[in-house]
């Protein structure tokens, strides 16, 4: 799970900085960062769903 | 805007805050943990909000508008990636509440004191966080200042604006410690997000012919603001040196870093975290919208801090719409400056402070010695009028950046050592001023740089130092 988030904090660096640089457009680095956040939060989710005391 | 509706809806506001801080005081004991971490009793709902309060500050409905406004979709991804930070906060959280409930620590210095096995990690980390912290809390009441200042015409000054701010802090901290802050910052967090939504669902409806017509006009007009590095403003390094310090937010900065120290079990930090979560996403698109939105309706202006103040003084906005989010904006500015006020004033008391004052004296000194003296040191600060909120809060943040390994490597370091502490966080944070003193050591790289020393420090200092020298 820590490597699939990280690697996804990657790619919120580097795609818009890349593939969608061109894409002028609110589907493009908008959608996207958006998709982002919701796969973090969701991935966050999962991890502290693993904490016990 | 008219003064005496400005200072209606701050009077109002100061009467609910007031009022909420009270009321919780009510059987409230007095010690450090009571006063500090709201007795490890707080609902996780209020807990959430306030922590949400406490992160987001005037930067959101100033800084963050401005910056949409000069780079576009950047600004989104830069907040978007903050966001995601609390990976940290989820990765340390456990171990960091585990250690501080296992010792009755108050603050994060102590934590990291115990861990490393010498009070001096403390004392240092204490002194850095501090130093960084107090430009970043100046920026809060900057916000209020000019927020008031451009509404009022400037009949009410810079300065009453400044003195306003910090009467409320100096008033909430001290009623009940983080008990009354945080009840204040849960009304305030309410605050800012219906504030938020009222103003950026009237700019996007009435004044802009709705969603669909908004979406349009951006693309056609501005497209691009829509791709980075677009307009030219969020180059790759930019980006990086913003959001890089952002993205560690959660474990860097203090005031919400103690925050983990709070909940009674670890499903309580669970929801905590995850009720942020939810409301951090929703108030970071409503205002990158209400940046776009200004970008639109005010394609001039200069200065772009003051994209809000400016959209709520030229377009025809209903009166209660504009006094709600001018209490929203100050309620975000005073609920992340008591938060930090408050946090600073416990690693005065815990850890620089020398061992051995009773705890009723360490909570005197607090309440009418460390919070007050700490609130004038940001008040001579805010006078100097600076102008850049964004640039300002980032670079606070990047001082803070110094002190990430430690506390990584405190919780999930295999060779400990105080000496690697003491030499990464001192090293980060000279390279940090350095740089912030407009010494360009690594072509400008200042985020990665900061975070890459204070690492390599910590790591090779730590292979060099002798085994046997095991954590407690």
């Amino acid at each position: 799970m820590f490597v699939v988030f990280l690697s996804l904090v990657v790619l919120a660096y580097l795609l818009p900085f890349t593939v969608l640089s061109q894409v002028q457009r609110f589907s493009g680095s908008f959608l996207f960062w958006n998709i982002f956040a919701i796969l973090a939060i969701l991935i966050l989710l999962r991890i502290m769903r693993s904490w016990h005391e | 805007m008219s003064e005496q509706y400005l200072w209606l809806a701050i009077a109002l506001y100061a009467g609910w805050g007031s009022a909420f801080a009270l009321a919780v005081r009510r059987g409230a004991r007095l010690s450090l943990i009571e006063y500090f971490l709201a007795g490890r009793k707080l609902h996780w709902l209020i807990a959430a909000l306030s922590y949400g309060a406490t992160t987001y500050s005037a930067f959101m409905m100033l800084g963050l508008v401005g910056l949409t406004y000069r780079g576009g979709v950047g600004a989104l991804g830069f907040e978007l990636i903050y966001l995601s930070g609390l990976f940290w906060a989820v990765l340390v959280g456990p171990k960091f509440w585990e250690a501080g409930k296992r010792h009755g620590c108050v603050s994060p210095g102590e934590v990291l004191s115990l861990e490393y096995r010498n009070p001096l990690v403390g004392t240092v980390y204490a002194l850095i966080v501090s130093g960084f912290l107090i430009p970043y809390t100046s920026v809060q009441l900057t916000g209020i200042g000019y927020l008031l200042e451009v509404l009022s015409r400037g009949t009410i000054g810079y300065p009453v604006g400044l003195l306003l701010a910090l009467c409320f802090i100096i008033l909430w901290t001290t009623i009940a410690g983080l008990r009354s802050v945080a009840a204040t910052d849960a009304l305030q967090a309410g605050i800012m997000m219906a504030s938020s939504v009222a103003l950026v669902f009237f700019v996007v409806v009435r004044l802009l012919g709705g969603f669909s017509a908004f979406f349009h006009t951006v693309e056609t007009t501005y497209p691009r603001w829509l791709s980075v590095p677009g307009n030219g403003f969020f180059t790759f390094r930019t980006f990086l040196n913003l959001s890089l310090p952002w993205f560690f937010f959660s474990i860097s900065n203090p005031q919400v870093f103690q925050r983990l120290l709070v909940p009674a079990n670890l499903g309580e930090m669970r929801k905590t975290i995850t009720g942020f979560l939810g409301y951090g996403f929703v108030y970071t698109l409503i205002t990158v919208t209400l940046g776009f939105g200004a970008l639109v309706l005010l394609p001039d202006l200069k200065n772009p801090d003051l994209a809000t103040p400016t959209l709520l003084l030229e377009f025809p906005i209903p009166s209660w719409i504009v006094l709600f989010v001018v209490v929203g904006i100050i309620s975000a500015a005073v609920s992340t400056a008591d938060s930090i006020i408050l946090t600073l004033s416990s690693l005065f008391l815990q850890d620089i402070l020398p061992k051995g004052v009773p705890e009723r004296k360490r909570l005197l000194f607090a309440q009418f010695l460390f919070i007050p003296l700490l609130c004038l040191a940001v008040f001579f600060f805010a006078l100097g009028r600076f102008n850049l909120i964004a640039l300002l809060s980032v670079t606070s943040s990047l001082g803070l950046l110094s002190v990430v390994p430690t506390i990584v490597g405190a919780f999930f370091g295999r060779r400990k050592s105080d000496r690697a502490a003491l030499l990464s966080m001192i090293l980060g944070a000279v390279l940090a001023l350095l740089q912030l003193g407009g010494v360009r050591i690594f072509g400008g790289w200042t985020a990665p740089s900061v975070l890459g020393v204070a690492s390599g420090v910590y790591f090779l200092t730590g292979l060099l130092a002798p085994r046997g020298h095991p954590p407690q």
